[in-house]
């Protein structure tokens, strides 16, 4: 292999590049939360035990609770990013792109809140009555 | 821009689609993001459904039977599936952007995807066993 040589390259901190950042960031916390997630409900409880209750019994413990929120906060954001970096590698409008910058912030914000929302509560709904 | 002005021919475009020039770097590129999109709109679903919750326990209780078709478990098995792949292969990216690992990335390539090959089979019998 050739001689390498480094040198320090400033990289400006825009949108973009700390975008870049946190898809790894979050990546490497999703490894944990996901495949523990998976390996719990697919294979510890199984596909065939799931059911509302147990899922009311999950809710009713904080820490699953924190748990749930965290692993939705971190995956739709990862996953909506990616949307928008797939989107970007076709689409190269700017001002279509900013579009798709606020649209998809909004959509990731509504749904992950109603969710956080939804698991906080979950003790208060019809899954506990 | 010169996309533009390129002409989109048919052989252009089953180029893309002709496996012999396509390089590890390639492959793992097209999984990344197959697996990506894949990923993402099986999530979104899940929150949707997961909304059902809301309707009271016979309304999901009665969506969890249909899913118990070995149908809609083959599906599950290919989220589990592309949740290995994605999870591996961003293992391998996360290192080669941090610069660790980057001559030896052709290798953690294959050295992970074999990982994941190999989990897929173990949690598939798994999931179709038990």
């Amino acid at each position: 292999m050739a001689a390498t040589t480094t040198r320090r390259v400033d990289i400006p901190q825009n949108y973009e590049t700390i975008s870049w950042k946190w898809m790894r960031y979050s990546g490497i916390l999703m490894i944990p939360l996901v495949w523990v997630h998976v390996i719990l409900q697919d294979v510890i409880v199984g596909v065939h035990a799931m059911d509302a209750a147990y899922v009311a019994s999950r809710w009713g413990v904080l820490f699953w609770q924190v748990y749930d929120i965290l692993l939705l906060g971190f995956t739709f954001a990862h996953g909506v990013n990616g949307l928008r970096q797939v989107l970007r590698d076709y689409i190269h409008r700017p001002d279509y792109l900013r579009w798709i910058n606020i649209g998809l912030l909004i959509f990731w914000a509504v749904i992950s809140f109603i969710g956080a929302f939804a698991i906080v509560n979950a003790t208060n709904s019809v899954l506990f009555q | 821009m010169q996309s533009e002005t390129r002409k989109v021919t048919l052989s252009a475009i089953l180029r893309w689609f002709d496996p012999r020039k396509t390089e590890a770097g390639n492959w793992a590129f097209i999984l990344n993001r197959v697996s990506a999109i894949g990923l993402t709109i099986y999530l979104y679903l899940h929150l949707i459904i997961l909304g059902k919750l809301a309707q009271g326990p016979e309304a999901y209780d009665s969506f969890i039977d249909i899913v118990r078709d070995p149908i809609f478990v083959f599906g599950e098995f290919l989220v589990v599936a592309g949740g290995f792949i994605h999870g591996l292969n961003g293992i391998r990216v996360i290192l080669n952007s941090f610069g660790i690992g980057v001559p030896y990335q052709k290798q953690l390539f294959f050295g992970l995807m074999a990982v994941a090959v190999i989990a897929s089979v173990i949690i598939g019998i798994r999931m179709f066993t038990v």
